[in-house]
C-alpha cells in the first residue's frame, strides 16, 4: 500500500491478494475455534451471530451455518472440515495471484516501471538468497513463540471447556483480528429516519456492515486512488496520512482488545473516557482515510518529481552517500 | 523510515491489549520452571501430588491425567502400580451385562471425587469444585496466581460483609469465594521426604505440580526450542553472508 503497488495494470493482483487476505482470515478464525475451549465457543458463536443481523434471511443462514439451533458439534465438525479444506483453496489463489504476477512484474519502492536491464536482477539467485534470509529470520522468531511464549497471545479462558451456559466476562479474537473487531463493535447506535421512531440499520447491522466494509474499501483502493505516482516516497502528503493510517490501526487493535466500557489509562492515569470512544474515532479516520482523503490527494497532490529510472534512482543515492563520506573526512 | 517503524512495532508490543483487572498485585515467586532453562523440580513435583492426593482431590478432579502420567514425576512403573490400585474404578459391562469395581490400573484416568457436576455442587454447598488439569494456563497470572490464591485467604477488612458458607480471600476476583482455605494448618500433610510442611511450601509444591499437569511438555518443549533456535541462528548468519556475497555486484 506504502509503495502504490495496487495501481493499474496491477489491479487484478491486488484484488486476488486481497481476496487471499480475506481466505486466511477465516481459516484462521475457523482453526481458533477447533480447542474448543471457552473463547473458541464464544468467538464462534459471535461471529456466526453476525449474519443473524442480515434482514430477513438471517436466521435461516445462521441455523444453516450452525447445523442446528445452536452452536454445537455439528458446527465444530464442518468447521475443522472448512479449516482444513480453505489452505487448499488458499494455495490455488496464490497459484492466480503468481500468474497476475507474471503479467506485470513487480512493482519496486521508487514505484517507477523497470525500463532496462539495469533496472532490474533476475529472480533467482538474488531474491531466492534474500527471501530465504526473510524467512529464516521470521521462523526464528516464529520458533521462540513456539517454544518459549506458547501462551502469550492466547487467552487463559480458552483452557476452560466450551460451556454453553456460562460466558466469559471479555470475549476477545485472536489478537491479529482486534482492530476489525474494534470496528465491529464501534457502531453502538441505530440509524433510522430522523424524527421517527423508525430504524432502518439496527446497531448490530450497523457494526457488521462496517467491519465488513473495511475490508471492502481496501478492494475498492485501486479505484479510489488514481494518482499517477505509485510510491508514497514522492507524495508527501499521503505519505503522512499513510503512517497516521499504521498509528491508528494500532490503536483500533488496542480498543479491540479492551472492554468498550474500559476507561482509557495512559500508565495508570484514567484519562476519562473508554475505549470504544476510541475504536469509534479510529473508525472515522479508517474511512475519511480512504473515501475523503485518498480520492482528494488524488487529484490534488503536488507530487516530488519521479527518478528517471529505478538504476537513476539507486546511482543517486549511492553518490550521496560518497559525498557523504567525502565531507565527513573532509 | 525503518526506524519509526521499528519504534511503532515496540510500541505495540509493549502496551498489552489485554487490560489489567485492579486486583491486588500477586506475589511473585521465582519457580524452577520459569525461564529459558527452567525445568521442573522432581521433589517439588513428588511433594506437589501428595498435597493434591490428600487435600485437593477431596473436592477437585483432574480428569486430563492418568495415572501413568506420574512417570514424570521420577516415579517407578510398580510405584505407579501402586498408586493407582489405591482406587476402586467402575468397569464393565461384564458378560452378565453387570458394572464392577475394580482396582485402578495406570492406564486409568485420575478418579474423580464426584460422579459429576450436579453431585458435586451437592456436596459443596452450591459452589462446584473446579478440574484442576489445566488450571495454571487456564488463569490470569498462571502459576503465581494460584499460589497466591491458595496462600491469599484472611479475615476480611472492617466492614466488608462476606455471606455464610463463603471465604475471603485477598487474590480472587470480587474476593468472595466458595471454597475453604485448603492449607489451613502448618504440617497438615506429612511429607514423605521429610521436608516441614508449612503452609507456603505446601502451596508452592502443590502448584508446582499443578503447572506440570498443565505443561507437561515444557521440558521438551523448551529443549527442542534451544536445538531450533541454535540451528535457525547459524543458518540466519550463513544466509547473511550468501546474500551479501550474491549481491555484492549489484548497485543497491
Amino acid at each position: 500500500m506504502y509503495y502504490g503497488s495496487y495501481k493499474a495494470p496491477r489491479e487484478l493482483l491486488w484484488i486476488l491478494g486481497m481476496v487471499i487476505f480475506l481466505l486466511l482470515m477465516a481459516t484462521a478464525f475457523l482453526g481458533y475455534t477447533l480447542p474448543w475451549g471457552q473463547m473458541s465457543f464464544w468467538g464462534a458463536t459471535v461471529i456466526t451471530n453476525l449474519f443473524s443481523a442480515i434482514p430477513f434471511v438471517g436466521k435461516a443462514i445462521v441455523t444453516w451455518l450452525w447445523g442446528g439451533f445452536s452452536v454445537d458439534n455439528p458446527t465444530l465438525n464442518r468447521f475443522f472440515a472448512f479449516h482444513f479444506l480453505l489452505p487448499f483453496v488458499i494455495c490455488a489463489v496464490v497459484f492466480l495471484h503468481v500468474w497476475a504476477l507474471h503479467m506485470t512484474g513487480s512493482n519496486n519502492p521508487t514505484g517507477v516501471e523497470p525500463k532496462t536491464s539495469a533496472d532490474t536482477v533476475p529472480f533467482h539467485p538474488y531474491y531466492t538468497a534474500k527471501d530465504f534470509l526473510g524467512v529464516v529470520i521470521f521462523l526464528a522468531i516464529y520458533a521462540l513463540f513456539t517454544f518459549y511464549l506458547p501462551n502469550v497471545l492466547g487467552h487463559p479462558d480458552n483452557y476452560i471447556e466450551a460451556n454453553p451456559l456460562s460466558t466469559p466476562a471479555h470475549i476477545v479474537p485472536e489478537w491479529y483480528f482486534l482492530p476489525f473487531y474494534a470496528i465491529l463493535r464501534a457502531v453502538t447506535w441505530d440509524i433510522g429516519i430522523p424524527f421517527t421512531h423508525i430504524t432502518i440499520i439496527e446497531a448490530k447491522l450497523g457494526g457488521v456492515i462496517a467491519m465488513f466494509g473495511a475490508i471492502a474499501v481496501l478492494f475498492a483502493l485501486p479505484w479510489l486512488d488514481r494518482n499517477p505516482v505509485r510510491s508514497c516516497n514522492y507524495r508527501p502528503v499521503y505519505q503522512k496520512f499513510m503512517w497516521a493510517l499504521v498509528v491508528v490501526w494500532i490503536l483500533l487493535g488496542q480498543a479491540g482488545g479492551h472492554a468498550p466500557d474500559d476507561h482509557v489509562t495512559v500508565f495508570g492515569t484514567d484519562l476519562h473516557f473508554t475505549w470504544v470512544v476510541v475504536a469509534q474515532l479510529g473508525m472515522l479516520y479508517y474511512y475519511v482515510h480512504f473515501l475523503v482523503v485518498v480520492p482528494w490527494l488524488s487529484k490534488n497532490e503536488k507530487t516530488l518529481p519521479l527518478p528517471e529510472s529505478i538504476d537513476a534512482d539507486v546511482q543517486a543515492k549511492i553518490d550521496a552517500k560518497i559525498a557523504a563520506i567525502k565531507a565527513g573526512d573532509a | 523510515m525503518k526506524r519509526l517503524f521499528a519504534i511503532l512495532i515496540a510500541v505495540m508490543l509493549a502496551v498489552p491489549a489485554f487490560a489489567a483487572e485492579d486486583e491486588a498485585k500477586l506475589p511473585h515467586v521465582n519457580w524452577p520452571q520459569d525461564g529459558m532453562f527452567g525445568t521442573y523440580d522432581r521433589a517439588s513435583l513428588q511433594r506437589g501430588y501428595q498435597v493434591y492426593k490428600q487435600v485437593c482431590a477431596a473436592c477437585h478432579a483432574m480428569k486430563q491425567l492418568s495415572y501413568r502420567d506420574l512417570a514424570d514425576l521420577g516415579y517407578n512403573e510398580d510405584q505407579i502400580k501402586t498408586l493407582a490400585a489405591e482406587v476402586q474404578v467402575q468397569d464393565g459391562p461384564d458378560d452378565a451385562g453387570n458394572m464392577f469395581e475394580r482396582a485402578g490400573r495406570p492406564s486409568d484416568h485420575f478418579k474423580a471425587p464426584f460422579a459429576n457436576e450436579k453431585a458435586a455442587r451437592a456436596a459443596n454447598g452450591g459452589a462446584y469444585p473446579k478440574d484442576l488439569s489445566l488450571m495454571i494456563k487456564a488463569r490470569e497470572g498462571h502459576a503465581d496466581y494460584v499460589h497466591a490464591l491458595l496462600t491469599g485467604f484472611e479475615d476480611p477488612p472492617a466492614g466488608f460483609k462476606v455471606p455464610t458458607g463463603m471465604y475471603y480471600n485477598t487474590y480472587f476476583p470480587g474476593h468472595v469465594i466458595g471454597m475453604p482455605p485448603p492449607l489451613s494448618a502448618d504440617g497438615l500433610v506429612s511429607y514423605a521426604d521429610g521436608t516441614v510442611a508449612t503452609k507456603d511450601q505446601m502451596a508452592k509444591d502443590v502448584t508446582e505440580f499443578l503447572s506440570w499437569a498443565a505443561e507437561p511438555e515444557l521440558e521438551t518443549r523448551k529443549k527442542m526450542g534451544l536445538q531450533v533456535l541454535i540451528f535457525l541462528g547459524f543458518f540466519a548468519v550463513a544466509m547473511y553472508f550468501v546474500k551479501k556475497q550474491i549481491w555484492k555486484g549489484v548497485k543497491h
